[in-house]
């Protein structure tokens, strides 16, 4: 295996030589990038203006909210500290839905949120049966019932204050949930506690109940913002982009341009390299990167977080099943988007790369001597080194294939539009869903973000809200122009309107909608 | 696109999906189909005064400032029917007008009558419990657009509405009782501290009316005393338009917050300068003059608690001696007044005064006091674990989880009069769901009918002529 030129590779493209190769888009995606980049100044500068205008709702205040109305349509998703069932809804369908576990035992749970008795048990609408104390049989009870719910975000924690830019501050956090049907809640699952720090480096996490007031809401908003941290480095840069981009290199590098699997994959990744170099140079490298300046790490810590993940994952463990398997989520009894929409999205392009893979090669062996293909794999695993991509030790047969493309565009697909376009909506309400804060919210008089900064975050995420394209419209690539992939491309079109009629069928019994994953607010591939 | 709005205070926000101000009970009931569709949360805004997060929601603010009109004067019943928007003040401007007087209102005029009744705000006086007691009649529309016309107090429905917290529907209009106007004899006495616990008996049973001032840095009390008198009034029949010692008072009253807590000894000063303003007594005055001698409110925090009255004296003891300690140790908490108010019980399900006859117990803190805190705990503590306390809705709540404490079943029939109201928590924010009712950590209410158990009402009688009452069965 080569040796990775970066400590931040592969997400930069070392042999790629000219634009031409890295894929660039269109002129149409331009202006549609200028337009979004417009729209973030403008609504940025009415957020300023808007803070400077006295009277809650005097004329001018309503008219510089129409006319920031008319720049950002309403979002059908609230913003802004929650209820605890909001809370808890939020762990599930939030922008990070892999940080979910079900603990096995008690030991799964880190040692200070294993509530004791008299602890839990008013959380879940019970009164402390007498002698109740610091025995931990209710939660051991519900932890074998698999009832509990862990959300543990340890990969943010920083070692020194270096590793976060000064003024600014995110936390590893800890949240417990259980599943409690039986509780008046609007959503089945209740917060329990949450572990967090109440100091700076190197202070050991304290617990927080829903009992304690002020701190329990201080303590929910570290972790909204360790969300935000988590979904930007562990979901957007390491699971999605830095995990698709050695497959659209070593499309380019190792295929020629006419095979199969290049009219398959290319239009999930004909901008992926593009956008994978300019992100890393205008996003995550120095300290000017739009990224960096939206988070609160340091850009070092930053790329640790996501690089260290990205380290650790396994292309095959990944997979949507095997991973919700590991977590043991596949069968959790609650209402959790990311299995439940993603398996209609999954199995909806597992059905297409089927039929276009069938297409291609006639018989696994036909597939096995494809020498391109072989290529393509070995580059892929060598020099972009991704880990756990095969089963065996070769690439054999067409089910295999199959599984693996389909992974690729759903990793380029949805999991990527969940990261970017989630994350954008939640954080373009400003001040209500800041990206960091300025200090511990636990440590006494702590404000949050001023308007300012706010203000430039919604100028940030506003101007990169922009889709390339929509999943299943194909227009002008050259799969449509491929008469025989015709029917498995209207077959998914009509799978894609059944399964957005479903989801929005869902999204009226939820607590709150999870629109995120509307195949029609899906791009193709990683387009911004 | 998110509305943003901020309380008088500015110590709450929200970022809400949309701010609506229906001027009618049709628009209304219009205006709840679009956040139903939607599943949007509901909360109803009156003058926002409140230091607790009653408002706060991410969803739609229904603002009843449109809300405004007189909508009936029945002089031969003494009964003013208003919407809900209205401010005390134009309610008082009416009755004074027609020969009315209001009872139990604030002795702020730019609060909302909604915003009285549905925190269980008060005035002071041996014959009145709180602002929304004197509700005999109101019109409440549901969060399914139901409108409910109610015009005979002592049902459950009534109880559970006349100190509401907004969370049963919009309570558009309300029919209050009120009473002749009348005259009061002012009095005023100036006591040492360590004397109050011991005269409050006497004090309690010569006057109608009672409110004590202390500013702790001071070593007297202040009583203001009062009691009906035939006599004609020595000053203007009411006080409603401010006059230039009020606009003075409120010029001040945004000047101090941000000096008193730097410069030492000023909060003193200002406390003084208070019970100056209260004057010095000793004549006849009209009932509005005496009741709303205050125009206009400074930067301050206040949080409160009714206790029986019988726990008066021990309690001002206990409070007294407590600020002192701090005080010796160079500590100020509570460093503009320590105000208390005396009324009989309420009939209301959740009102801090609710079946038994209350001593209103405040401390007010200039806002930005970071010693404040210190002692905010232990105030709710204390109240509630000697004294039998509960805090008022409206002012500040340290440990909200606590605050539903000591209304023991009649909690359970509020929730369960809610239930039937709004069985999806649309007019719920997470404040009042999560840590005031914690209803997403309680059993699932199963509805029974069962009989009403007795409850002393102060003699309001508040028997339920509603028929089956509800009741929480977990």
């Amino acid at each position: 295996m080569s040796q990775r030129p970066s400590p931040f590779a592969p997400y930069v493209v070392p042999d790629l030589r000219g634009l031409a190769q890295l894929g660039v888009p269109d002129g149409a995606w331009f202006a549609r990038l200028a337009g979004s980049q417009l729209r973030g100044h403008a609504v940025a500068w009415l957020r300023r203006v808007g803070e400077r205008v006295p009277g809650a709702d005097g004329p001018l205040r309503r008219l510089v909210a129409a006319l920031e109305h008319r720049l950002v349509p309403e979002d059908e998703v609230a913003a802004g500290p929650a209820g605890d069932a909001e809370f808890a809804w939020r762990r599930i369908a939030g922008v990070d839905p892999f940080a979910v576990v079900r603990p096995a035992t008690l030991d799964e749970i880190p040692a200070p949120l294993r509530l004791s008795d008299a602890v839990l048990l008013p959380l879940v609408g019970r009164t402390s049966a007498p002698g109740a104390g610091a025995g931990t049989d209710e939660l051991a009870a519900r932890v074998a019932a698999g009832d509990i719910y862990l959300v543990d975000r340890r990969e943010l924690a920083w070692r020194t204050p270096a590793d976060l830019q000064p003024g600014r501050f995110v936390a590893a956090t800890a949240v417990l949930l259980c599943h409690a049907p039986e509780l008046d809640s609007r959503h089945s699952l209740v917060p329990l506690a949450i572990a967090a720090p109440r100091g700076s480096a190197g202070a050991p996490p304290e617990v927080f109940t829903p009992h304690v007031g002020a701190a329990w809401r201080a303590a929910k908003r570290m972790v909204e913002v360790a969300d935000v941290h988590a979904a930007e480095l562990t979901v957007h840069l390491a699971r999605a982009h830095m995990m698709t981009v050695p497959f659209a290199v070593a499309l380019r590098r190792s295929l020629p341009p006419q095979h199969p699997l290049v009219r398959i994959l290319g239009p999930h990744l004909r901008f992926d390299p593009f956008l994978a170099t300019m992100a890393f140079h205008q996003g995550v490298a120095g300290r000017t990167g739009a990224l960096v300046r939206s988070l609160a790490g340091a850009p070092r810590w930053s790329q640790d977080v996501a690089r260290t993940l990205h380290d650790r994952l396994s292309f095959r463990d990944q997979q949507l099943e095997r991973d919700l398997v590991r977590r043991r989520m596949a069968d959790a009894p609650i209402d959790y988007p990311w299995r439940d929409d993603g398996r209609l999205l999954h199995a909806a392009i597992a059905h297409l790369v089927a039929e276009l893979v069938d297409d291609a090669y006639a018989s696994d062996a036909a597939l096995a001597r494809d020498p391109h293909l072989r290529a393509f794999v070995d580059d892929v695993i060598d020099r972009g080194g991704i880990r756990g991509l095969l089963a065996g030790t070769r690439l054999q047969t067409r089910d295999e294939l199959v599984e693996i493309a389909t992974q690729v565009l759903f990793v380029a697909g949805p999991l990527h539009a969940l990261a970017h376009y989630g994350t954008a909506r939640r954080l373009r309400h400003g001040a209500a869903e800041p990206a960091w804060l300025p200090g511990n919210p636990l440590a006494p008089g702590t404000a949050g973000p001023d308007a300012r900064t706010t203000a430039a975050q919604v100028q940030r995420v506003l101007g990169t809200d922009i889709r390339g394209d929509r999943l299943g419209d194909f227009t002008g690539t050259a799969l449509a122009e491929h008469p025989a992939s015709a029917p498995a491309l209207a077959a998914f079109a009509r799978e894609l309107i059944a399964i957005e009629a479903e989801i929005q069928r869902r999204n009226h019994a939820r607590p709150c909608p999870a629109p995120d994953l509307l195949p029609s607010r899906i791009p193709n591939g990683i387009t911004v | 696109m998110r509305h943003a709005w901020t309380n008088w205070l500015g110590n709450h926000q929200a970022h809400c999906a949309a701010i609506v101000a229906p001027t009618s009970t049709e628009q209304l009931v219009e205006i709840l189909d679009d956040p139903r569709r939607r599943g949007l949360p509901v909360r109803v805004l009156g003058g926002g005064h409140s230091w607790s997060p009653l408002v706060p929601t991410d969803g739609v603010l229904l603002s009843t400032a449109g809300l405004t009109r007189i909508r009936g004067v029945d002089r031969d019943r003494a009964r003013i029917t208003v919407e809900t928007g209205a401010t005390i003040g134009q309610l008082v401007e009416v009755a004074t007008r027609n020969g009315l007087s209001v009872r139990s209102p604030s002795m702020y005029l730019g609060l909302t009558v909604g915003g009285l009744v549905a925190t269980g705000s008060h005035g002071t006086g041996r014959e009145v419990a709180t602002f929304g007691d004197e509700v005999v009649g109101f019109e409440l529309v549901a969060a399914d657009g139901t409108v409910h016309q109610v015009d005979a107090p002592g049902s459950e429905l009534w109880r559970a509405v006349i100190t509401n917290l907004g969370v049963l529907g919009v309570v558009t209009a309300v029919t209050l009782q009120c009473e002749p106007l009348y005259n009061v004899h002012e009095s005023h006495a100036r006591v040492d501290v360590a004397d109050v616990a011991a005269l409050l008996p006497a004090v309690l049973a010569e006057y109608e009316f009672v409110s004590l001032f202390w500013h702790p840095m001071s070593r007297q009390a202040t009583f203001k005393l009062g009691n009906r008198s035939a006599l004609p009034a020595e000053t203007v029949v009411g006080r409603i338009e401010p006059t230039l010692r009020d606009r003075a008072n409120g010029w001040l009253g945004r000047l101090l917050p941000h000096v008193a807590t730097r410069v030492p000894g000023l909060a003193a000063i200002v406390g003084d300068a208070i019970d100056a303003g209260l004057g010095s007594g000793g004549r006849v005055v009209s009932e509005p003059y005496f009741s709303h001698y205050q125009q206009s409110y400074p930067k301050v925090i206040s949080s409160e608690f009714a206790i029986p009255i019988d726990a008066a004296p021990p309690a001002w003891s206990w409070l007294s001696q407590r600020l002192g300690q701090y005080a010796a140790a160079g500590v100020r908490p509570v460093d503009l007044v320590v105000h208390a108010r005396f009324g009989r019980a309420s009939a209301a399900l959740i009102a801090s005064s609710s079946g038994r006859a209350s001593c209103h117990l405040e401390v007010l803190s200039f806002a930005g006091n970071r010693q404040r805190e210190l002692f905010a705990g232990e105030f709710q503590a204390t109240m509630q674990d000697r004294f039998a306390g509960r805090p008022h809705w409206g002012k500040d709540i340290f440990d909200p989880w606590q605050a539903t404490r000591g209304y023991g079943e009649d909690l359970e029939r509020f929730l369960a009069v809610r239930h039937e109201l709004d069985p999806d928590q649309r007019l719920l924010n997470p404040f009042l769901r999560d840590e005031v009712f914690g209803l997403g950590r309680r059993l699932r209410p199963v509805i029974v009918a069962t009989e009403q158990p007795a409850n002393d009402d102060g003699g309001r009688g508040a028997a339920n002529d509603a028929g089956a009452t509800l009741r929480r069965v977990a």
